[in-house]
């Protein structure tokens, strides 16, 4: 795409010291015949309408070359950007893990407990693993009561300086249930301070939670 | 002897050479010419014909390969002499070489056109286009003043 808008302003600075041409050779014309008509030489010479051309296509050429590199620059910039923007944007970022039955337990190794407690009735315990290249991935592993039957809904935003993302999951419950588990994995994602926001709404309870990072 | 005659023809001179039995050979590889002012009429042919062309007449003479064509308001003529002879003869305040292959009567420039290529295309009267070539460009525009 950059090479095609840098290909499109190139044709167009190279048009426009033909139009600017056009243009003088028009006036320089005008002036040579009034010369040949009247035989009357003035003091001073027009220059020729090719020498105009030439300048304004250095000229033109010099003022793309610093435009288009300008552009490059920031379209680069730009790019960086969005990259860690889309990065942040992918949404099979965050997987989400609902059961009633299964227990999400770490199984050590790489994971560190990074914090843990209890908020708004999620008992919840933050696990990180960076890499030496500072991608992170964390894993939440939660618990928390559902008052009744319904639909409830676990839903987990991932905020930090580059961008956020957010991921839900829902399922059905038939009765109340004083313990649902649920495991959320956040994977590969380029370390940046930020909140890590988890919030469950069970029946018509909402309980919120917002982890630092 | 037989002589080319690049004059007038009523130049005094011509009159003396015919006095003394010079005959004017449009053929012959003798030439006598008048130097300076430019003479008034030069020697064209047409249908094999000898005619002494009016040099105001002329709009333009080009060379195409080994022939001279001398181009007019009523008509071409051939002319048997080289460009370079001819624009020795004709006057230098009215006839300008332009390219190798063509001398012009700038009386008979109706309108300049430059180009992108540094040239100029001349409109002469008649409507013929006549090129200035980059190697007289520079002749041209000092001639003219432009």
């Amino acid at each position: 795409m950059v090479l095609v808008i840098l290909l499109i302003g190139f044709f167009c600075a190279l048009l426009f010291p033909v139009c600017v041409f056009l243009a003088y050779k028009f006036f320089y014309d005008s002036h040579t015949n009034r010369i040949l008509a009247s035989g009357i030489v003035p003091k001073r010479r027009w220059p020729a309408p090719w020498i105009i051309y030439v300048i304004v296509l250095v000229v033109t050429m010099a003022v793309f070359a610093l435009l288009g590199s300008g552009f490059v620059l920031m379209v680069r910039v730009a790019d960086e950007h969005g990259q860690a923007a889309d990065y942040s944007d992918m949404p099979q970022m965050i997987d989400i893990h609902i059961s009633e039955v299964i227990r999400y337990e770490m199984d050590g190794g790489r994971y560190e407990l990074i914090d843990e407690g209890s908020d708004n009735g999620i008992d919840y315990s933050l696990y990180r693993y960076q890499t030496k290249d500072s991608i992170c991935n964390y894993v939440i592993i939660a618990e928390f009561a559902v008052p009744g039957a319904g639909r409830n809904t676990v839903e987990c935003g991932y905020n930090t300086e580059t961008g956020g993302v957010r991921a839900s999951e829902y399922y059905d419950s038939y009765q109340a249930d004083p313990d649902v588990y649920c495991m959320i994995e956040i994977e590969d994602t380029m370390y940046s301070p930020g909140t890590i926001e988890m919030t469950v709404s069970a029946g018509d309870e909402i309980s919120k939670l917002t982890l630092e990072i | 002897m037989d002589i080319k005659m690049m004059l007038d023809p009523d130049d005094p001179m011509r009159k003396s050479l015919e006095e003394l039995g010079i005959r004017d050979d449009p053929g012959s590889s003798y030439v006598i010419s008048r130097q300076g002012a430019g003479v008034n009429f030069i020697p064209g042919k047409r249908d094999s014909q000898q005619f002494y062309v009016d040099v105001k007449d002329i709009i333009y003479i080009e060379s195409l390969g080994h022939d001279v064509i001398i181009h007019t308001a009523d008509g071409t003529y051939n002319s048997s002499d080289r460009l370079k002879t001819l624009l020795e003869v004709l006057s230098a305040e009215s006839f300008l070489r332009v390219s190798n292959s063509a001398i012009v009567n700038i009386k008979k420039i109706k309108r300049i056109e430059s180009s992108i290529l540094q040239k100029f295309v001349l409109h002469m009267t008649g409507g013929a286009r006549v090129d200035v070539t980059r190697s007289y460009y520079y002749i041209f525009r000092d001639r003219l003043g432009i």
